[in-house]
């Protein structure tokens, strides 16, 4: 379903929005890199939204809205610290094919069944390499380096994850989605990446929900992650410091505090309309370019600026809700709903984190943060939720056809 | 740049970038919200949108008379519950007694849950395989508890063969399955498929 009339002044904003932001940075430097974003990245904005649509029905909002968030995690991290924000433009542009690539798929393999054994397999075996090759980093061994490039392997199994749940809730077996499901969930705890884990928990509970419509169930599962969770804080005293640090972050300032107390004043500074791009210290909070990114965008653009980008992820969580339900097969529906849950659940861990709403787990803002992985994963899932919506376009297409045949 | 004057300029495009993020929200909204108003209209032009055609109530109950209309979508599942996607509220039906498919060009594929049988034309369905083998086409009749439901599948859809509407008003004999002979004209328009209606108008 699209509404032509809408996607030009829309598209319009976006692409003055980047040109006069990037333009800003350039004026403050004149450095060439800056001038050539001023252009390159509106430009791939329009192309990407004029030029996608063209070759089959697809979501034109969601691709604007997930354009608008990428490029502006380029815009911030250009401002920050420019070495990451070019690494960041070359990810996002890996991650539109991926984007591409993935619509592909959903369009021509309609069901997976083959697919799905061949994809638990490389999932568990993806999750294992870290244990074995792997590096710690911040308290969890989830990444590795293949040619002096880092790998975070839970953010690849998050496709197969609701790919591989979906197909087996549509088929209404049970076992073998809960094995794979447990399968990650233990291996992630191996590694210590909780907050990746709590995403993967969350989606297939609600997805369980979804394709069961069983409150019983599904409460059971809630209180079982409630006894893991109560459980995990017992074993992992890094678990019960960011607790500790959540309630009350001011009781240990220079040391595990710093980040989330940082966080904070950087927000409550940037005020309602920011203190001006290019201007403030993002730099003073830590790991401003992955966890910290929003607070990075509440400083610079102010607290109205950042309720919008909560919003464009809302907008993102409702479109993708509305795919969902109109899909015709289960799996289909399954499938866009289970790619809405985990980038809704991953926004909602990461902002209440920095706002202090739950305890900080290390999950990137989807998008936004830092992170070649993560960013091409997150436009993966919307390429799947865009196959989804293409599908859903035809569908209704075909229904007027038939609607006609019958009328004739 | 001279310092002041970029922070200056920084601190009044931060106005700009503000106003700016609010329109895309509001105009991302209204995009919303036109296109749900967009959909309702469309789904009203087309009120069988994401059905393959209907199940016709032969036998029933109460809750369930005869001549009841069931709307059949592409697949769900039929049982007793109200959360099913087609509640037959009779003795003898489990909660969620079959899962259907419907597959363009094989037709309609029933698979009963365990100790939940069906029958699909007289053939009693148990198993994956019965339900492969005896998937349901236009006119087929299915029995599931005390129930019996006869399907119609909506012109433009293709099935393997048709058979027709009533066997009382166009008999079996007439019209034999692999439908190679000639294409009556009395038939109703919704008994024909695609690969018939081609059929009939090369003849032509």
């Amino acid at each position: 379903m699209q509404t032509k009339d809408l996607g030009r002044p829309l598209s319009r904003a976006v692409t003055f929005f980047y040109f006069s932001a990037f333009m800003l940075l350039f004026l403050r430097d004149f450095r060439w890199q800056g001038l050539a974003l001023a252009f390159a990245v509106p430009m791939l904005n329009v192309a990407t939204i004029h030029i996608l649509p063209k070759l089959f029905p697809s979501d034109k909002l969601l691709l604007s809205l997930t354009n608008f968030l990428c490029a502006l995690g380029i815009l911030v991290l250009y401002d920050t610290n420019p070495t990451y924000a070019y690494s960041q433009a070359l990810y996002y542009f890996v991650g539109l094919i991926a984007m591409v690539i993935c619509i592909y798929v959903v369009r021509l393999i309609r069901s997976f069944r083959m697919l799905v054994w061949p994809m638990m397999a490389v999932s568990l075996g993806l999750l294992v390499l870290p244990l074995l090759i792997g590096q710690e980093t911040y308290g969890a061994t989830n990444w590795f380096y293949i040619g002096g490039i880092s790998v975070q392997p839970s953010e690849i199994v998050k496709l197969c994850l609701v790919i591989v749940i979906s197909r087996f809730m549509a088929d209404r077996r049970f076992l073998p989605w809960l094995v794979f499901a447990v399968g990650c969930l233990g291996l992630l705890m191996l590694q210590k990446d909780l907050g990746t884990a709590l995403l993967y928990y969350g989606t297939t509970l609600l997805l369980y929900y979804a394709s069961s419509g069983s409150l019983w169930i599904t409460g059971l599962g809630l209180a079982g992650g409630a006894g893991a969770a109560m459980l995990g804080y017992h074993m992992f005293a890094h678990v019960k410091r960011r607790v500790a640090i959540w309630q009350n972050p001011w009781s240990d300032y220079d040391n595990a505090g710093y980040q989330i107390i940082h966080s904070l004043m950087a927000i409550a500074s940037g005020g309602l309309f920011g203190v001006g791009l290019g201007l403030g210290s993002p730099r003073t909070i830590p790991v401003y370019h992955t966890d910290f990114i929003f607070a990075v965008i509440c400083e610079q653009f102010g607290l109205i600026f950042g309720m919008c980008v909560l919003l464009m992820y809302v907008a993102i969580i409702w479109r993708g809700a509305t795919t969902a339900m109109a899909a015709r097969t289960s799996f289909h529906g399954l499938m866009a709903m289970g790619c809405t849950v985990m980038l809704g659940l991953q926004t909602f861990v990461i902002i209440g984190g920095v706002l202090k709403l739950i305890p900080l787990t290390g999950v990137t803002m989807p998008f936004v943060s830092y992170g070649g992985t993560s960013l091409v994963s997150s436009l993966c899932l919307i390429g799947l939720l865009q196959g989804v919506a293409s599908l859903n376009e035809d569908d209704l297409l075909e229904d007027t056809r038939l609607a006609n045949y019958i009328s004739e | 740049m001279p310092t002041q004057v970029y922070e200056v300029l920084s601190l009044a495009m931060r106005y700009v970038f503000t106003f700016l993020g609010v329109m895309i929200v509001w105009r991302a909204f209204s995009w919303l919200r036109k296109d749900r108003r967009l959909k309702h209209k469309r789904l009203r032009q087309l009120p069988d949108a994401g059905t393959i055609g209907v199940l016709a109530v032969e036998f029933g109950s109460r809750e369930l008379p005869e001549g009841t209309i069931l709307p059949v979508p592409h697949e769900g599942v039929m049982g007793f519950l109200r959360t099913c996607d087609i509640v037959v509220p009779v003795d003898g039906v489990a909660n969620e007694h079959l899962d259907f498919t419907f597959t363009d060009g094989k037709g309609l594929y029933v698979c009963p849950r365990r100790g939940c049988p069906c029958t699909v034309d007289g053939v009693e369905i148990r198993t994956k395989r019965d339900s492969r083998r005896h998937p349901m086409q236009h006119s087929s009749l299915l029995t599931i508890g005390e129930a019996t439901l006869r399907l119609g599948v909506f012109a433009g859809l293709d099935v393997q063969h048709y058979v027709p509407v009533a066997e009382d008003l166009f008999p079996l004999e007439q019209y034999p399955e692999d439908a190679s002979g000639p294409i009556p004209d009395d038939l109703p328009p919704y008994a024909w498929s695609d690969s018939e209606e081609r059929r009939r108008s090369d003849a032509d």
